[in-house]
This record gives C-alpha cells, structure tokens and sequence, in this order.
C-alpha cells in the first residue's frame, strides 16, 4: 500500500473523547452510539485539520484500546480490577500499581476469558466503515495484539475451564484477529496496526519488576525470551498470507502516566532480533523522550522496514518545535531511507478513556507540528 | 398495609443497619421522647428488617401498624408506642460499656491464630516486608481495621443519607516511626506509626461536598480512627471517580 506521500504523518490511535462521551459512557446512555458518532466526528475533524495524512478513528467508541473486545467477542467479560483481585496471584504488584496509578481498582477494567472465544459481531469492521464514509484520507484501524489479548485476558480461576492455558486461548484469539484483518483487508484498509504494548515491558521490566495489569497474568517464572517468542509466532500466525493493507506493530513504554519517571526506560535494541522476524511491513516506536535511547538502534531493523517514528510526547502540555522535529527525523535518516520513515506521536492521546495524557487542543496542536515538520521535511 | 397515612411524631433512619447491629437502640432511642400512643416512622434498607422489626414490635408490644417503600430502595415502617421503655437507659449503658474480646493463640514461630467471637484469622510477624510471606502481618491488620471502619462507616451512613453508593474504596499508607526498633537494630526510638493517610475512592450518586462532608461525619464516628488518631497522625481524603 502506498500513502503517495513521503514522511506520512499519523497517530497511535486514541483521541481524548469529549467530557460529555466520558458522561454517556459512565452512564451509559442510551444516546451513546449517537454521542460515540459524533465525537469520532470530532477526532477525524480535528486530524484532518492538523494535516494528519492517515486518520483513525479516535478510538472513541472504546473504553481503551482493548478492553472494547468484551462487547464484540462471546466468551469475554469485562472485569474491574476489583473483580479480579480475588482472582490474580500476585496481589501485591496490582497494588503497587494502584498505587502509582493513584485510582481504586474498580475504576480498571479489563476483559476476562471466561468461555470459549469466537466473534459476536466484527471487532473494527463497523468502525472501519463508519470512518471510510466521514474520510477522504487514508485510514489507520487499530487492534489489539494477539500477544497482549492471550495473556491480558487469560486469568487463572476463570478461564482455565475453557482454556487450561493462555497458549491454548491463543488459537482462537488467532482465528479471530485473522477473520477481523481479512475483512479489514478486502474493505481496503490503507493502514492496520496491532498493538502491543507489553513487548517492551517483558524487555525492560525483568522478571521481578512490577508489572502492569496487562502482565500480572504471566506466571513468575515466564522467560521474557519465551514470552518474545511466542508474540512473534501469534503475530505471523494472524498476518500469514493476509496483504493489502500497511501491517503494523505499535510497542510502547507505558501511556498510563505523566510522571516520565514511574514510565518504562530504554533502548529498543534487545526487541530488534524478534521485531525482524514479524512478517509486518511497520514498527510503530516511541522516540520522543530521551527514555528511548538513540535511533541508532534501528539501523539494525530489517531494511525494507518502516518505522511510524514517535516524534511528539502526547503527555507534555508543550508543544514540540518543528525544526526539532525534522532534526530528530534526519538524526534517523542516517540509519533509516527516507522513504521508510512515517511521523506519528509517541502513543495515543487518550489510551484510557477515563485517564487521557493530553486535551483535545494540545493532541492538535502536536499532530499540527508533526505536519509541519513533515512539509519541512519533503521540501528539503 | 399502608391503609392510612401514617403522620409520624418522630422519624429515625437505620440506612443499611439489621436490627442485631444497633438497629433496634436507634429505635428505642428515637422513640423515647414520645407519649404512648405516639407515631415513631423507622426508614430502612436492610431486608431483614422487613421480618424482624415486626416481630420486636409484638415482643414488646408496639403497633407496627403500617409501612410504605419510601426513596432510595428505603422503606418506612411505622410504630404507635405501647408504653415507656423501662429499660433503654440500662440497655444504651450496656452498649456503651461492652467489652470486645479476642483470644490469641501463639502458633510457634512467626505465627499466631486470632479467635474472636464465632470467627478466626491467622496472624504473621508484626512487620512483613517480604510480598511472598503466607500471613498478614499485625500492622497490615491495624490499618486494614481502619481502613475497613471507614468503609463499612461511609457506606451505612451514605444508606442513612439514601445516597447510592456504586463503588468505594479505601487505600491506606502507614509508616513507622522507626522500625529498625522492632528488629532491635536501635535502641532507642519508636517503632509505632507515625502516619497513616487514606485515600478513600467513592463513585456515588452525589456532589463532593455532601461526600466530603458524608466523609468527615464517617472519620468523626469512627471507633478505629479515632482511637489512632490519640496517637499517630492521620488523614483521610476524598477522590470522586
């Protein structure tokens, strides 16, 4: 798939959802796929605007980026983690992470296996079109990773029934992804990106570091080797002989806080050897903050590789100069053509719905000057 | 029942209360001032009052003549008074001079069992610092007690107040004085709290003031709190979600 345009500008996905959706969502009114229609109105409004070349749809209609399955697929529940502290082994890292958070557990939802898992009703397809129709750019769908959903959801004491395992759920949450990103496909989808956040963690986290909730699932003794491992092969096994659209991975360092310091840290360098192995055509990274390390890292990517290279911090109030921008882009360029470099923020601007990083205004303003660095930059 | 309208003289509200926990001292209490014959109305949410405020009434001889679902999922029961209560005041001295008890059974090593009255719970070293130890430790219960007695608290008097409470939580921090007492690495010093803060999270159908201020009547009632509060510093705030 090409853009047509060298140094596309897009985003990780969410958009911060207007109070008056937060409101409807809480309440859950019955005017809410209305309200959800037109704050995705908005989000699109708002890209467009800024210049933005590949749009999504703001993740509006979501509570955060992969919790949404629970309405879409059978055998899902959404839990608080409230609900879940009955069940998780490791108490004590939720509680750290509670903490840190500063937010009670049943404010946290996360979606639990609890039956066997096939599609109610397409994960995106409605969204995609909904998008399509309200868009003449190029479009970005999001999905959760097969990796973060096999592990994420599986919770010992609830889903062991139906799965004994998070590898055996890792088939049907395969068979699924692989229906979604068909249909995706065949729709003409321009762009498709899975995230999965938790890659780096397993990475720079270590063993015995707290975790976030989307790991606290893995058992103690889980090698971040195996667990890197067994992403890649779910991965490939999702994507295999599926083409059309740009096949992405987004990995990130945590979006949940402005505090950079309780936010992960380092290179991307030990996840390069496995990033190699995704038959993907993108790799969506964080390298706005100096937590990142160097782009040199990425010279070791496979060289028909794009990178969606995180420019713009979404959890600053400043907003980035553009002439920096360009000066980060072409520090890449030593290592990376240009023709492979897409410009996107580091993450989403609204990964929890109740808990965005940023406010409308200031997401449009760093899309805006992502824009402009991008204009810069092809008129150089 | 409600066959005519009731026109109470005085009104009390057990919120969530069962009549084994205190209800039934609230009724008596509120009753008190009025003349035989007088009209108390109880409001309630709990239950099982339905069954047994009925058959108190017929113990002591009270009319429970009628009763009404009221706002709130409350309901309202109504009692005409028989005759004066003889014995409120030596039963309001008896609850006020009750003694709780509990037996600890040391279990040898770091450990100990906690009887008190039909329940039991087993007890680790007094400080854990380690996450993968088997019991709670004695500090861990101090500020879980606390932290426990706000809640149940703010969640009885918010049912009082017929305000909903969807959610609540309550997450505490404690730091010592100087531990390294305890272990007997100092001498000299205290190894007992030297504050506690609790963050209490609600999600409930009214405004931050009203919770706030529902929060302050909690911490004021509070038997737990107010007995850390003689000795460590101590406070409570409130976070809408």
């Amino acid at each position: 798939m090409q853009i047509g345009v060298r140094y596309p500008v897009t985003v990780v996905g969410s958009w911060p959802r207007p109070p008056w959706l937060l409101e409807a969502m809480k309440r859950r009114s019955a005017s809410l796929a209305d309200l959800q229609d037109q704050a995705t109105l908005l989000a699109i409004k708002y890209q467009e605007d800024a210049g933005v070349d590949i749009v999504s749809d703001g993740e509006q209609r979501r509570d955060n980026f992969y919790s949404f399955i629970s309405d879409r697929l059978e055998g899902i529940r959404l839990m608080t983690l409230a609900e879940l502290l009955d069940y998780v082994e490791d108490k004590a890292a939720f509680e750290n992470l509670l903490n840190a958070l500063d937010v009670p557990a049943f404010a946290i939802k996360n979606p639990v296996v609890v039956g066997k898992v096939r599609r109610r009703k397409p994960l995106v397809m409605e969204d995609y079109r909904f998008l399509r129709q309200h868009t003449q750019k190029a479009v970005k769908v999001t999905l959760p990773g097969p990796y973060l959903l096999s592990r994420s959801t599986w919770v010992k004491g609830l889903s062991e029934s139906t799965y004994p395992d998070g590898d055996s759920l890792g088939n049907d949450i395969v068979a699924v992804l692989r229906e979604e990103l068909q249909e995706l496909a065949s729709a003409g989808a321009e762009m498709v990106q899975f995230d999965e956040p938790v890659l780096s963690e397993l990475l720079l986290a270590g063993r015995s570091a707290t975790r976030t909730f989307m790991c606290a699932a893995l058992a103690a003794s889980s090698s971040p080797e195996g667990e890197l491992e067994r992403a890649v092969s779910l991965l490939n096994r999702v994507v295999e002989g599926i083409r059309g659209p740009i096949l992405s991975v987004h990995v990130c360092r945590g979006n949940w806080s402005r505090n950079e310091d309780v936010l992960l840290s380092g290179p991307y360098d030990g996840l390069i050897p496995y990033l190699n192995r995704m038959k993907l055509d993108q790799f969506v990274l964080e390298y706005a903050t100096s937590r990142a390390g160097t782009p040199k890292a990425l010279a070791a990517l496979r060289p028909d590789a794009q990178i969606g290279y995180g420019v713009v911090n979404p959890r600053t109030s400043d907003v980035e100069d553009p002439n920096e921008i360009v000066r980060r882009v072409r520090e890449l360029t030593e290592f990376v053509s240009p023709d492979r470099i897409f410009l996107n923020p580091d993450c989403g601007f609204g990964t929890f719905a109740e808990r965005p990083v940023a406010d409308a205004q200031t997401a449009f303003g760093k899309l805006g000057v992502l824009a402009a660095a991008a204009r810069k930059l092809r008129g150089a | 029942m409600a066959e005519h309208d009731p026109a109470p003289d005085a009104t009390c509200d057990g919120g969530d209360l069962d009549c084994g926990s205190g209800l039934l001292l609230i009724i008596r209490n509120a009753m008190d001032p009025l003349p035989s014959g007088g009209v108390l109305e109880v409001r309630s949410r709990e239950i099982s009052v339905k069954e047994d405020l009925p058959a108190w009434c017929r113990l002591v001889g009270h009319d429970m003549f009628a009763s009404r679902p009221g706002e709130s999922g409350s309901t309202s029961y109504f009692i005409r008074k028989k005759s004066a209560d003889a014995v409120l005041k030596q039963d309001l001295d008896q609850a006020r001079n009750y003694v709780w008890r509990a037996r600890v059974r040391g279990r040898g090593g770091m450990g100990a069992e906690v009887f008190v009255r039909n329940h039991s719970f087993a007890a680790g070293q007094p400080v854990s610092f380690d996450t993968a130890d088997q019991a709670i430790s004695a500090i861990e219960y101090l500020i879980g007690s606390l932290g426990a007695c706000l809640a149940v608290g703010f969640q009885w008097r918010a049912s009082q107040r017929g305000i909903k409470v969807h959610n609540l939580e309550v997450a505490l921090q404690a730091r010592a004085q100087d531990i390294l007492v305890y272990l007997g690495l100092r001498d000299a010093g205290n190894p007992g709290l030297a504050d506690v803060r609790a963050t209490v999270y609600v999600d409930a159908d009214a405004d931050l003031e009203v919770l706030e201020d529902l929060l302050a009547e909690t911490v004021r009632r509070s038997p737990v709190t107010q007995t850390l509060q003689h000795a460590v510093s101590f406070t409570a705030e409130l976070r809408k979600a």
